[in-house]
């Protein structure tokens, strides 16, 4: 197969994926037990109120209608009305999206940063106290919730220095900057462990390999061979992890955004559901799904440039 | 085989599209740095942009400040001092007022503010206002003797008119046409400030009004309101220079405000109290109200979490306004063994509550937690419902509730305007014993003096106490946390501020 | 086949990795500690006491009181019955299911195997623990919604992996020869197949636990897990937060909790994997 073919197919997949996605979305307001224009209504709305937001969320019509309803307004970049604040939802994640994408982004920088130091120091000393060390403290990170580990870092690091913010999102550039460095630590903290775990192993089977062997042999130094040999195997693992951990990152996002008070996507997903705002809650769903399916696709892509074997399997 | 370092350009694009995402990323307005513009970070919206629903204290910040008032209210005796009306004379022989009017008064399209606009207003408010209706009620006639002047006769001597009229906004003539939906949708603005934008329960913008009569002195050009409910996020947008002004700030967070940005409204004419809805079970029964009364633990809640910051239990009717004084009979006082021998005599020995609460107005966490801890030790089952404040308003309106803890504000500054609204608003809602609070009121609208006016607010007291028909708490302070610059900041005691009064000065 | 039985002996001839034994050891502390803990510590987890709030450790209060004046440590303790067996049945359920489905799929193929799979990839197209957040928020917050929730999102990884172990065992000699004496395929597959492949679910049943621990107490955290007043690690880390200026060990302690249990879990687990691999 062609990488041309390759990529179109992986196209091609995305289509039924989101499909489905839209189904599982719109299904949130189907799982709520009784009757959802009740729940949402509050067990105090009247009557008339509830056949209000019945109407609004074409709940009498059938699922079928509901959903093609639903997938052509989203083609239409409409995601429904917040049944609160009477803003368009789309209005509301656009609002919304720039402290998300400051720490996603921001995080990702630096959980990348953090598994690879961490990795090549525990793959080169493997065996010896730091490597055991280093995987030590990899199974206690990944056993931290990553809200408490921000917490920590507000009492260990920000309220003992007064250097950062304890919360918000800071004003103008440098603020923001300021403001999304414990946030963001706080993500790699949570996120980088599984990385370290597959890049250590990675890491360790290259070291044996013959080439690294020959080129020591030869005398290239260590960061060498760092640089030219092992980087792309690096880069490919990091990427597989990225697009594996993207899940649970945006999660990780929603909690620390919360924890230090940041105000992005997931608070507002928080606050929607504590105000059972149900449009709100499947619109912020609905885009970090497609966010997913969309990084999915970018590292399967990505893979398929740097690594051309996965295009034939 | 050896393997292909990374191709340089490839590193090279990477790095260029990493910098482009960060430069792309849009980087939020800085809102509360322009000069004129103040920022305020509040728990709640308004209830309503009309005047005549149910009013909350935020409809009582924004609502004057949109539309004018004939007098405004004031911490000094009698509470009020003029507004849109200059000046008034009162005839004892006729009872009737009349009102001189403020020759430039105009509404925000520059159109005048004429008598004919305060007479319609009047007898609107005496029509629909669901909170000031009461107030209006000895109203008999409003007329318009000249452009400016209007007059208006009661039917009798009235102790609560004048006190009512800070609540009686001014709207053009017949709302200019449009039915209340579509006036409220875009309000035509007296006051000194005009709607520019409003998302409902995220925010809302008010410009300057040129055309307001005193619109020389208003110090502001823009107010922008932000809704942050929760409060850690409120704290959080105050100590990031993100809102000027932080209201409702919770007790365990004073610590963090220095000192010199507190200001405590101290007392504030607040009652923290437990609306029991009185038309079902449990708390249809007079025994299951004395549990929960003596289940509540008043002095310890005062003490452990206001320290310092609150007046004990007092009435229904808060100290800090004129004429409230405590009741004589029956007891607040926390005793379990009182509670649950009560609580076993009612019907429902082993009651299952849902006990609702916004954050907000001195609600928090720590109370809602302490107060159901307490009831749960005297045998109910609580469940706790915790939303924010108009979620849980439109439950109570709906009568679907059990018990609301809540701490209620007056809008007076005597006790008047909190008897009227408990007799329009709470008591038909909670199931109030509406002959016996009537009784009161009518003693206390036509008392000729102090005393008289005394009496009859006992009378209600005590028959609030006696029978358990609310419990109240206690009444707590209230504390807001002001940035530096921000200017001529000043509350009531019902914490009400005008925002025309404020000047930034960074 | 005897050859694996006798690979079998040996490996149980070898005692345990350190990791393992350290895991196992924290984690029968946790469970001694959930059973008789409350037992032994003197106080009501759910009295409060405000007159008495937010005081410093004494020789009465050990860990002092919270901010409602109960006893921090009695509810530090009491968690653990909260936390750990939701958890456990959280991360349980989905085993159960998710192996299932992944067993028929690798073992039957076609139709099975599509259905399964792609089913699998929808699940995984989603962020599943903001899915799971959202699922649990519309069937209404506790431990029963996160329950329901965790068994829809994370049946996937079971299924994926139970797959690819009975792919991998089916074409194995010893299931040839069972197939060869004339036993049904279903019989096959519960007798020779999975049994083989239940270590490795085992294994990775342990480190689910942990995450579905921090989940759980990620989503109380937020407010849609357990609901006040039971305690629950991570509500009383979001109930401690606002007191960190002066009380830091309300908010740290449960983490550490939290932490040290799910170090000791995954510890056992890796120590197993290592244990059954050499």
């Amino acid at each position: 197969m062609t990488r041309s073919r390759y990529i179109l197919k992986r196209l091609l997949q995305t289509i039924p994926l989101i499909a489905g996605i839209m189904v599982l979305v719109m299904l949130l307001l189907h799982v709520v037990p009784g009757d959802p224009a009740r729940a949402i209504g509050g067990m105090a709305a009247s009557d008339e109120t509830v056949e209000q937001i019945r109407e609004e969320l074409g709940l009498n019509r059938s699922f079928v209608a509901q959903y093609i309803a639903y997938v052509g307004n989203a083609l239409q970049g409409d995601l429904g009305i917040s049944t609160r604040s009477r803003q368009p939802v789309t209005e509301i994640i656009g609002e919304r999206l720039a402290p998300t994408l400051w720490l996603l982004t921001a995080g990702m920088i630096l959980s990348i940063v953090l598994a690879s130091a961490v990795s090549v120091l525990a793959a080169r000393n493997k065996d010896r106290a730091a490597d055991y060390a280093l995987g030590g403290l990899t199974v206690i990170g990944l056993s931290m919730p990553a809200y408490w580990v921000g917490i920590m870092l507000l009492l260990l690091v920000a309220l003992p220095t007064g250097a950062f913010p304890i919360s918000g999102f800071g004003k103008g550039f440098w603020g923001h900057l300021n403001a999304i460095i414990l946030p963001a630590l706080t993500f790699a903290i949570a996120i980088s462990p599984v990385m370290i775990r597959a890049l250590r192993a990675k890491l360790v089977a290259l070291y044996r390999n013959d080439f690294v062997m020959m080129s020591r042999a030869v005398g290239l130094s260590e960061s060498t061979i760092l640089a030219r040999h092992l980087s792309r195997h690096a880069a490919l693992v990091l990427i597989t992890m990225v697009s594996v951990q993207v899940g649970p990152m945006i999660f990780v996002g929603v909690v620390i955004e919360k924890t230090f008070a940041l105000p992005g996507l997931g608070q507002a997903l928080v606050n929607a559901v504590a105000q059972r705002d149900f449009p709100v809650v499947q619109g912020i769903t609905l885009t970090t799904a497609l966010f997913v399916t969309f990084v999915h696709l970018g590292a399967d892509i990505f893979t398929s440039f740097v690594n051309p074997r996965t295009v034939l399997e | 085989m050896l393997t292909k370092a990374l191709p340089h350009s490839f590193r090279g694009r990477l790095v260029v599209a990493a910098a482009a995402l960060l430069l792309t990323l849009p980087v939020a307005p800085s809102a509360a740095l322009a000069d004129g513009t103040l920022t305020i970070g509040r728990p709640a919206d308004v209830s309503a942009m009309s005047v005549f629903s149910h009013s909350t204290i935020e409809d009582e910040i924004v609502h004057p400040m949109l539309f004018d008032t004939l007098v405004y209210g004031s911490k000094d005796d009698p509470g009020y001092v003029p507004g849109l009306a200059e000046s008034w004379d009162f005839d004892s022989a006729s009872n009737s007022y009349v009102f001189k009017l403020r020759a430039n008064a105009a509404f925000s399209d520059g159109s005048p503010v004429t008598a004919a606009d305060v007479v319609y207003s009047l007898s609107a408010a005496k029509e629909k206002s669901q909170n000031y209706k009461g107030m209006l009620a000895g109203m008999t006639a409003a007329e318009a003797v000249d452009d400016h002047t209007v007059k208006v006769t009661l039917a009798g001597p009235d102790n609560i008119f004048m006190s009512g009229l800070i609540w009686v906004y001014v709207l053009p003539e017949n709302m200019n046409g449009k039915d209340a939906d579509a006036f409220f949708a875009e309000p035509l603005a007296s006051g000194p400030f005009a709607l520019d934008a409003w998302t409902p329960g995220s925010s809302m913008s008010l410009v300057r009004n040129p055309h307001y009569w005193n619109a020389a002195e208003t110090g502001l050009d823009r107010v922008d309101m932000k809704i942050i409910q929760g409060d850690n996020e409120r704290l959080a947008a105050f100590q990031s220079g993100d809102i000027d002004i932080y209201e409702n700030v919770r007790f365990d967070f004073i610590d963090q405000i220095p000192e010199a940005q507190r200001h405590i409204v101290s007392p504030t004419a607040r009652t923290m109290f437990l609306f029991t809805n009185n038309y079902k079970p449990p708390f249809d029964s007079i025994e299951a109200r004395k549990a929960l009364s003596y289940a509540v633990d008043r002095d310890a809640i005062g003490e452990a979490l206001w320290p310092g910051l609150s007046v004990p239990v007092q009435g229904m009717l808060m100290p800090g306004t004129t004429g409230a004084v405590p009741a004589d009979a029956g007891s607040w006082d926390f005793d379990l063994e009182t509670a649950e021998a009560a609580l076993a005599a009612s019907p429902t020995p082993k009651p299952e509550i849902t006990l609702s609460a916004a954050y907000i107005r001195g609600v928090d966490e720590v109370l809602v937690q302490a107060v159901q801890a307490q009831l749960q030790d005297a045998g109910f089952q609580v469940t706790l419902n915790v939303s924010d404040f108009n979620t849980i308003l439109g439950q109570v309106l709906n009568g679907e509730f059990d018990v609301w803890l809540l701490g209620n504000t007056t809008f007076g500054t005597t006790v008047a305007e909190m008897f009227a609204f408990y007799g329009g608003a709470f008591g038909p809602l909670g199931g109030w014993d509406l002959d016996a609070l009537g009784g009161a009121l009518e003693k206390y609208l036509v008392a000729p003096d102090a005393a008289g006016r005394e009496a009859a607010v006992r009378d209600f007291e005590n028959m609030m106490r006696e029978t358990f028909t609310a419990v109240p708490i206690g009444h707590p302070d209230t504390v807001f946390a002001i940035a530096d610059g921000v200017e001529g900041f000043e509350t009531l005691p019902t914490t009400a501020y005008r925002l025309d009064r404020i000047s930034v000065n960074r | 086949m005897m050859a694996r039985i006798a690979q079998r002996a040996r490996r149980g001839a070898r005692p345990l990795p350190m990791k393992a034994r350290i895991g196992l050891t924290i984690l029968a502390a946790y469970i001694l500690a959930g059973i008789f803990g409350p037992m032994l510590l003197p106080f009501d987890p759910d009295k409060t006491d405000i007159l008495r709030r937010l005081k410093p450790p004494s020789n009465v209060h050990w860990l002092g009181t919270d901010q409602l004046g109960r006893d921090f440590l009695t509810r530090l303790v009491v968690a653990i019955r909260v936390d750990l067996p939701i958890a456990f049945a959280a991360a349980f359920f989905p085993m159960v299911i998710g192996t299932a489905l992944g067993a028929i799929a690798g073992y039957y193929g076609k139709l099975a195997d599509t259905v399964v799979s792609r089913a699998a990839d929808l699940v995984q197209a989603f962020p599943v623990y903001v899915f799971l957040l959202v699922l649990v928020f519309a069937l209404g917050a506790g431990a029963t919604s996160f329950i329901v929730a965790a068994t829809v999102i994370a049946w996937v990884g079971y299924a994926r992996l139970a797959r690819g172990e009975v792919m991998r065992l089916k074409s194995l000699e010893f299931v040839e020869a069972a197939r060869v004496t004339g036993l049904p395929e279903r019989v096959i597959l519960t007798t020779h197949v999975l049994p083989n492949a239940l270590p490795q679910t085992l294994i990775y049943y342990m480190s689910d636990v942990v995450l579905m621990v921090l989940v759980l107490s990620s989503l109380s955290f937020l407010g849609v897990g357990i609901q006040p007043p039971t305690a629950e690690w991570g509500r009383m880390i979001a109930e401690g937060q606002p007191f960190l200026r002066s009380h830091w060990w309300l908010a740290a302690a449960p983490g550490l909790m939290l932490m040290v249990f799910g170090t000791g879990l995954s510890l056992l687990a890796d120590g197993l994997d290592d244990w059954l691999r050499s």
